[in-house]
C-alpha cells in the first residue's frame, strides 16, 4: 500500500481561508440571496471549490454584481451569470433549467419578485 | 581520504531553500544572493532547491500547519551530512507573526535541528552567504570519521 | 470532489522554479492540461486576525510584512487609509517622497519578476542581467529609505524623514543609467526568438476571464484592461500618467507590460525629485474611529485594505485584498486551461507574478 505523498486533509485550512471578515459578509450575502443558512454554503462551497478560488470569492462575487447585464431583467435578479460563471455554484445547465421554470411561471402572470425568490428557494436547496 | 572530502565539501555546497510561512522578504534576500553582486556560486554554493541533492537546508518563515509534518518530510529527504540553517527572525522565533491567535508553530528547531540561525528581518544578503560558508566546513567537517 | 482523469500531476510545494510554496494540481490527458487546481495553506500566517486589536503603531509594522516584495505598497496603502478615515492630509513634500519611495518599489518587483520568468524559461544570461539590475534599485532604496526589505517609511501625515540634497542627486544621476540598461535589456527580451518561443501564445488569458476573475495589474493590463489604482491618486494625478496597456494577453505580454512599466516608473521618480516641491514632510493629526475601504496600485496590481478603527487608532476590524489573489486565480484557472504542454505549466504561473505570501497573508 502506497501513502499519498503530501496529501492531507484541506478542511480546516479552507475554513481558515473562509474565516476573514470579507469573507464572512460575501458568504452571507449569497446565502441571503440564495435562502441558504450560511454554514451550508460554507460546506458545500470547502467541498467542491479549490482554495485559490475560495480566496477570490469575495472579489468574483463584486466583478459578478457589477457585470450583471440589464437586457434580461429575470436573468439579473436570479443572477444567472452571477451563480454560474462568476461564483460557480451551479452549473449552466441547472440555471437554464431554473429559468425555464421561473420564465413559465413569469408567463402565466405570477409577479416579479415572488418567482425570483422561489426560483433562489429551490435552486438554495441543493446545498442542506 | 577523509581530508579530501572535507576540503571538497567545504567548497561545492548545494542549498535548498524552503519558506515555511514568512513575508516573502528573507526568500527575495536569499534570490539576492544569486545576483551578479554577490555572486553566491563563485564560492561554491549552488541554489538547487532540490532536496535530494542539497547539503545546506535554508529554513524560512515561522512553521505554519501544511509544513509541520512536510518540514520533517523535507529534513529527511537531504542527504547526509546535512545542515540546516534557519534564515530571518521567523524560523528562530516567529517574528511578528508568533502572536495570539495566528497560526504559525515557531520555532523551526522544534521540528529539525537548527545548526545556525541568521537573525533580521530580513538578513543581509553577505549575511547568509557568510553564514553558509562558515557552517559547511564546520557541519561536514570529518563526517565519516566521527560517524564511526 | 474526487475525480478520475488520466494523470493528476502535481507541481510543488518545493520547487526549484519557485521560490514559494505553493500546490498546483493540474489534470491532464497526455501533455495536454485539462484544468489547474492550486492548493495553498503553506503560508497562512493569520497576520489579519493578529492585526485585530491592536494599535495602529504596530499594524502599520504588520501590514509591511504580508509581503516582502512590495512591502512599500502595504505600507502606503494602509498609512493612506488610515489618513482616510482620520482625515489626516499628507505633506506635500511627502506625498512626492511617497510616490518615489513606491516607484522605485515597484521597480525592483517588476525586474525581479521578469527575472524568475527568464529563470524559469532557462534564460539564465538575461535573468542575472535583471537581477543585477535590480541590485542598483534596491541600492537606491536603501539610500531613500534606510532599509533594503522592510522599510516603514511612511507614517499617518508624511514620511519618517527627509530626502537629502545628496541623495537627490544620486538618485537622479543613476536613473539615466538604469533606464538605458533596462531598455536593453527589453529589447534582448522582445527580439529573443526562442524566448519567443516559449512565450507568445502561451497561457492566453482572454480579456473576458480576466474580468470574470477580476484580474489586475499587469496581468490586466496586458489582457487589454486598463486598470490602475494609480490614476485616481491625487499625487499621480499631478504627475500625468496613464496605464501601459497591450492587448495579447499571453505570457510575452506580461513581461513586456512590467518592462515597460519599469520604464515609465523611472520617469515618474525622475519626474517626482525634479519637482520636489520645499517644505516639512510631517504634518500632524490624530487617527481616529471610522471604516472605509482604501485601494492603491501595487506591482502586481490593485490592493484595497478595508479598515474599522476605534476611537483611540486600534484596529477594530480588517481585511486585506492583495492582487495575487486575483492573478493567481487567472493563472490557474484560466491560463493553465489549455495548455499543450506540462512544461509551460511553472512559467505560466510565473509570468502571472504569484506572491503566495501575498495570497495567503
Amino acid at each position: 500500500m502506497m501513502d499519498v505523498l503530501y496529501e492531507k486533509d484541506l478542511r480546516p485550512l479552507k475554513l481558515h481561508i473562509l474565516e476573514s471578515p470579507r469573507h464572512r459578509r460575501t458568504i452571507r450575502e449569497i446565502g441571503r440571496r440564495l435562502g441558504v443558512e450560511p454554514g451550508w454554503l460554507i460546506r458545500w462551497a470547502m467541498a467542491h471549490f479549490d482554495m485559490q478560488l475560495l480566496e477570490n470569492l469575495p472579489a468574483r462575487f463584486e466583478q459578478g454584481l457589477a457585470h450583471q447585464g440589464a437586457d434580461d431583467p429575470l436573468a439579473s435578479a436570479i443572477g444567472a451569470e452571477l451563480f454560474t460563471v462568476y461564483l460557480p455554484f451551479f452549473t449552466t445547465e441547472e440555471m437554464n433549467a431554473a429559468l425555464e421554470q421561473a420564465r413559465e411561471r413569469l408567463g402565466r402572470g405570477e409577479g416579479m419578485e415572488a418567482v425570483v425568490k422561489d426560483t433562489l428557494r429551490v435552486l438554495g436547496r441543493g446545498f442542506a | 581520504m577523509q581530508r579530501v572530502k572535507n576540503a571538497v565539501r567545504s567548497r561545492s555546497i548545494h542549498v535548498c531553500v524552503v519558506d515555511t510561512g514568512s513575508c516573502n522578504g528573507c526568500d527575495i534576500e536569499v534570490l539576492a544572493c544569486l545576483s551578479p553582486r554577490y555572486d553566491i556560486e563563485q564560492y561554491g554554493i549552488y541554489v538547487h532547491n532540490n532536496p535530494r541533492e542539497a547539503d545546506v537546508l535554508l529554513v524560512i518563515g515561522a512553521v505554519t500547519p501544511q509544513w509541520e509534518d512536510k518540514l520533517i518530510a523535507l529534513w529527511e529527504k537531504i542527504p547526509e551530512p546535512k545542515a540546516a540553517i534557519a534564515v530571518g527572525n521567523c524560523p528562530i522565533s516567529g517574528c511578528v507573526f508568533n502572536r495570539h491567535d495566528s497560526y504559525v508553530s515557531a520555532p523551526a528547531s522544534k521540528f529539525i535541528p537548527i545548526a545556525a540561525e541568521i537573525p533580521g528581518c530580513p538578513p543581509r544578503p553577505t549575511e547568509i552567504l557568510s553564514t553558509i560558508l562558515a557552517i559547511a566546513p564546520l557541519a561536514f567537517k570529518d563526517f565519516e570519521r566521527e560517524r564511526k | 470532489m474526487k475525480r478520475t482523469v488520466d494523470v493528476s500531476f502535481p507541481v510543488g510545494p518545493v520547487h526549484p522554479c519557485w521560490k514559494e510554496p505553493a500546490r498546483v494540481k493540474c489534470e491532464t490527458r497526455g501533455e495536454y492540461v485539462l484544468r489547474a487546481e492550486v492548493e495553498l495553506g503553506y503560508m497562512k500566517k493569520g497576520i489579519e486576525r493578529i492585526m485585530k486589536g491592536r494599535p495602529w503603531q504596530e499594524v502599520m509594522f504588520l501590514a509591511e510584512r504580508v509581503c516582502g516584495i512590495c512591502s512599500v505598497v502595504h505600507n502606503m496603502v494602509f498609512i493612506e487609509t488610515m489618513e482616510k478615515i482620520s482625515g489626516i492630509a499628507p505633506a506635500e513634500r511627502a506625498a512626492y517622497l511617497r510616490v518615489v519611495a513606491n516607484e522605485l518599489d515597484r521597480i525592483q518587483s517588476h525586474l525581479l519578476a521578469n527575472f524568475s520568468y527568464c529563470y524559469t524559461i532557462e534564460h539564465e544570461t538575461l535573468g542575472m542581467y535583471l537581477l543585477d539590475l535590480r541590485e542598483k534599485v534596491m541600492d537606491l532604496l536603501e539610500k531613500l529609505t534606510g532599509a533594503r526589505v522592510n522599510k516603514a517609511y511612511m507614517v499617518p501625515g508624511g514620511v519618517r524623514f527627509d530626502i537629502g540634497e545628496e541623495t537627490r542627486h544620486a538618485i537622479l544621476g543613476s536613473i539615466p543609467r538604469i533606464r538605458e540598461e533596462t531598455k536593453r535589456y527589453r529589447g534582448m527580451f522582445s527580439g529573443g526568438p526562442m524566448i519567443g518561443l516559449r512565450s507568445k501564445g502561451v497561457g492566453i488569458l482572454s480579456r473576458e476571464d480576466a474580468g470574470r476573475c477580476h484580474a489586475v495589474g499587469p496581468t490586466a493590463r496586458a489582457s487589454g484592461i486598463a486598470v490602475d489604482c494609480r490614476q485616481r491618486h491625487p499625487t499621480y494625478m499631478k504627475l500625468g500618467f496613464s496605464p501601459v496597456v497591450r492587448d495579447e494577453g499571453d505570457n510575452f505580454a506580461r513581461v513586456m507590460v512590467r518592462f515597460d512599466e519599469a520604464i515609465q516608473s523611472l520617469s515618474l521618480v525622475q519626474q517626482c525629485l525634479e519637482r520636489l516641491p520645499e517644505g516639512p514632510v510631517l504634518a500632524g493629526g490624530i487617527c481616529r474611529a471610522g471604516e472605509t475601504v482604501h485601494r492603491g496600485e501595487a506591482p502586481r496590481g490593485e490592493l484595497s485594505y478595508f479598515v474599522k478603527t476605534d476611537e483611540y487608532g486600534r484596529i477594530a476590524e480588517i481585511s486585506i485584498q492583495t492582487p495575487s489573489i486575483m492573478n493567481i486565480e487567472a493563472a490557474a484557472h484560466y491560463m493553465m486551461t489549455g495548455a499543450v504542454s506540462l512544461a509551460d505549466v511553472t512559467s505560466i504561473f510565473i509570468s502571472a507574478d504569484p506572491c503566495i505570501a501575498c495570497t495567503e497573508r
